[in-house]
């Protein structure tokens, strides 16, 4: 044994110091703050799918995490084979690779989905960058029938014209048994933007329609356009309407020689799937005070406005063209945060809550600056305008050492 | 199993003496970094607070707090640790060409040895993985007495306390070698470990054969390279993307396992048949 002492102090030192810093790993998981959903009042089933994103740290050391009802769930704390697939990084993912694997495999994550009852379609736009001038882009769908648990897949060629540059896609959906794409297309003359529907006969693959159904407005040389189609709660469900925001600016030379942007134009446009035609958004005068609507069910728009002591809230069905719920909700904390996030009520660059929609219920959840202030979060439900839960996000347990700079920033927040 | 350990024992003695000095010199700088730029930040305060009339807080919003990772960014502390990883490195040759290279011919009497001439590869390898090894945990060790010394020097408001899983976390240029969870670990000493037989395979060939040998050796690794990029091949050229990442990463353990035990076959075959003393 004794000839061996230097070696037997080697693997003391490696064991001390690497079996320390690993078991040490699975005790760190402590040092986190575990923040959870807790309630005031109401029903805790409208929580129990609530997801809510946020980043936790100051600094150079900043953890993603995920905050349920009942924990708090960092990033670090994932298996390394979790991290690997990033299905936990979003519900819709993680059910979708749960539940078709085979199907999944493949498929881009940047790519659009489809889901209904019968059908699962996935849709992506590849771009050939291998050739330098001409690039081309192609239309790829796969169709999963979850009856006969049959894939079918197709792939269509855009044609390669000045028309189209650079093809974006936005959507996918499956309309009277058509797939339904809405893709933002870039043409190489400048200043051409338009939104382009492709229609494909789900059967036979063909291309039935392709159409511009929103095009640039921009007139003159220095003015620019922005389009693009409102996020939605549920991006995988079916629905009745894409919107479409067009902003008009004009670049403006000033006095000093530096440049600014004017808006010129702003509007709401509805393309209705269902009939294939664009439907208006008429606004009422005091709706476009409002602030930007970035949330949009499906069916209704979202308005917010902050008051004194809250929100107010506004949601306008497309389909019947008139306001469905007119609303204040009390909120003791609106204030500034800078947590970039969609959608969420945005006011002049003051960010105010984040919001969201699920089964007629509206979640509001007001903004998060420092772990001292507990978050409120409340949910109204639409048809009843009550509010049916009250609660707060919080810090379970001990106190934090008041001189530690860390603070807790909301990203989003999705039910699933 | 007793004469394996007995040569694993041999091959860190031999290696011990130049071992303890580089952990010496690890020690005293990373410790001599940790004092000087801790003073540093201290004399900034000093001076501005004093001689330019800052409040505390005026000076923390200009020049920021102190902490560690600010330490361990600079050459103080990477150095010692590129200093020891080329150690390293230059050892895994070494080890070998010493015994043919070094007074009266050693590597005659390691393979008359009455043991298996698999065992004095084997022995060689552990070492590399060993010292290598200590190297990790000596630094993990030492850790916590630096960050004690940056606590006794700047005062409590002027810095920001970090834990030995926020400073390496801090810096990703040190995952590789600190690998954040204990899979990691596995999996990046294991690809360290067959880089080292294929690079052993390839000196062996090259004792064996001399001249000709070398360009075998450079083949062996062209083609061990080839093996381990495979599943990435197939994934992006044969079945588009058909594999999830974690599949992928079975896939890489399974041919990097492949690879191993293609090395450690060729160079037991090397060591008894075709090995030139």
């Amino acid at each position: 044994m004794k000839k061996y002492w230097k070696l037997i102090t080697l693997t003391i030192i490696i064991m001390a110091g690497i079996g320390t810093f690993y078991i040490y790993d699975s005790l760190a998981a402590d040092a986190y703050p575990a923040f959870t959903i807790e309630t005031n009042s109401g029903n805790e089933e409208v929580i129990e799918n609530l997801l809510i994103n946020a980043h936790y740290g100051t600094g150079q050391n900043i953890q993603p995490v995920q905050i349920t009802k009942d924990e708090a769930i960092y990033a670090n704390e994932r298996s390394f084979f979790e991290r690997l697939d990033g299905a936990y990084l979003s519900p819709e993912r993680k059910h979708l690779q749960e539940n078709y694997r085979n199907f999944m495999r493949g498929k881009a994550i940047y790519g659009s989905f489809y889901e209904d009852e019968e059908y699962l379609v996935y849709a992506n736009v590849n771009i050939d960058t291998s050739a330098l001038e001409a690039r081309s882009s192609s239309i790829e769908v796969s169709m999963l029938d979850k009856g006969t648990d049959e894939t079918t897949s197709f792939v269509y060629d855009i044609p390669h014209s000045s028309e189209v540059n650079h093809v974006a896609l936005q959507d996918v959906q499956l309309v009277n048994d058509n797939v339904t794409l809405i893709t933002q297309n870039h043409s190489r003359s400048q200043g051409n933007l338009a939104i382009h529907v492709y229609e494909f006969d789900a059967q036979s693959h063909e291309l039935i329609r392709e159409e511009s159904i929103i095009s640039d407005q921009a007139q003159e040389q220095n003015q620019f356009t922005d389009m693009f189609m409102l996020n939605e709660t549920d991006p995988m469900s079916s629905k009745d309407y894409a919107v479409f925001r067009n902003v008009v600016r004009e670049e403006i030379r000033n006095n000093d020689g530096t440049y600014s942007h004017e808006e010129i134009s702003n509007e709401l446009i509805a393309y209705n799937l269902e009939s294939g035609k664009i439907e208006d958004i008429t606004l009422t005068e005091e709706l476009k005070e409002f602030g930007r609507v970035n949330l949009f069910d499906g069916t209704n728009l979202y308005f917010t406005k902050s008051i004194e002591n809250g929100l107010e809230v506004v949601s306008y069905n497309i389909k019947d063209k008139k306001i469905e719920n007119e609303m204040t909700v009390e909120l003791d904390q609106v204030e500034s945060s800078q947590a970039p996030s969609f959608p969420m009520v945005n006011e002049g660059g003051r960010e105010l809550a984040h919001l969201t929609v699920h089964d007629k219920n509206l979640y509001i959840l007001s903004r998060i600056g420092n772990v001292e202030e507990p978050a409120d979060l409340i949910v109204i439900d639409l048809e009843t305008e009550e509010t049916i839960y009250e609660g707060e996000i919080s810090e379970k347990g001990q106190n934090r050492d008041s001189d530690e700079k860390y603070e807790l920033t909301i990203t989003g927040i999705e039910v699933n | 199993m007793n004469r394996y350990l007995k040569l694993v024992n041999f091959e860190f003695n031999r290696f011990v003496k130049i071992y303890v000095v580089l952990l010496a010199i690890t020690l005293i700088t990373q410790i001599i970094g940790v004092i000087l730029k801790s003073r540093e930040y201290v004399a900034n305060a000093n001076e501005a607070i004093y001689q330019e009339q800052l409040s505390t807080s005026e000076f923390l919003s200009q020049y920021g707090t102190m902490s560690f990772d600010t330490i361990v960014r600079s050459v103080w502390f990477l150095g010692p640790i590129a200093l020891c990883a080329g150690a390293v490195a230059f050892y895994i040759f070494l080890i070998w060409y010493r015994d043919w290279f070094g007074k009266n011919t050693f590597i005659y009497r390691l393979l008359m040895l009455p043991t298996a001439r698999l065992n004095v590869f084997l022995a060689k390898g552990t070492t590399i993985l060993l010292v290598t090894l200590g190297f990790i945990g000596f630094q993990l060790i030492i850790l916590p007495i630096e960050t004690t010394i940056l606590k006794w020097i700047v005062p409590k408001d002027f810095r920001v306390d970090m834990g030995v899983h926020e400073i390496i976390g801090a810096i990703p240029e040190l995952h590789l070698i600190f690998p954040q969870s204990f899979i990691e670990f596995v999996l990046s000493y294991g690809a360290g470990m067959m880089v080292v037989f294929v690079l052993f395979t390839a000196i062996l060939l090259e004792r064996s054969f001399r001249w000709k040998g070398i360009l075998m050796g450079v083949a062996y690794g062209v083609v061990a390279l080839f093996i381990m990029l495979s599943p990435l091949l197939v994934q992006d050229f044969v079945v588009d993307g058909y594999f999830y990442i974690s599949e992928m990463v079975l896939l890489e353990v399974l041919v990097g396992c492949i690879v191993i035990a293609l090395s450690i076959w060729f160079s037991n075959y090397l060591l008894k048949r075709k090995i030139r003393v």
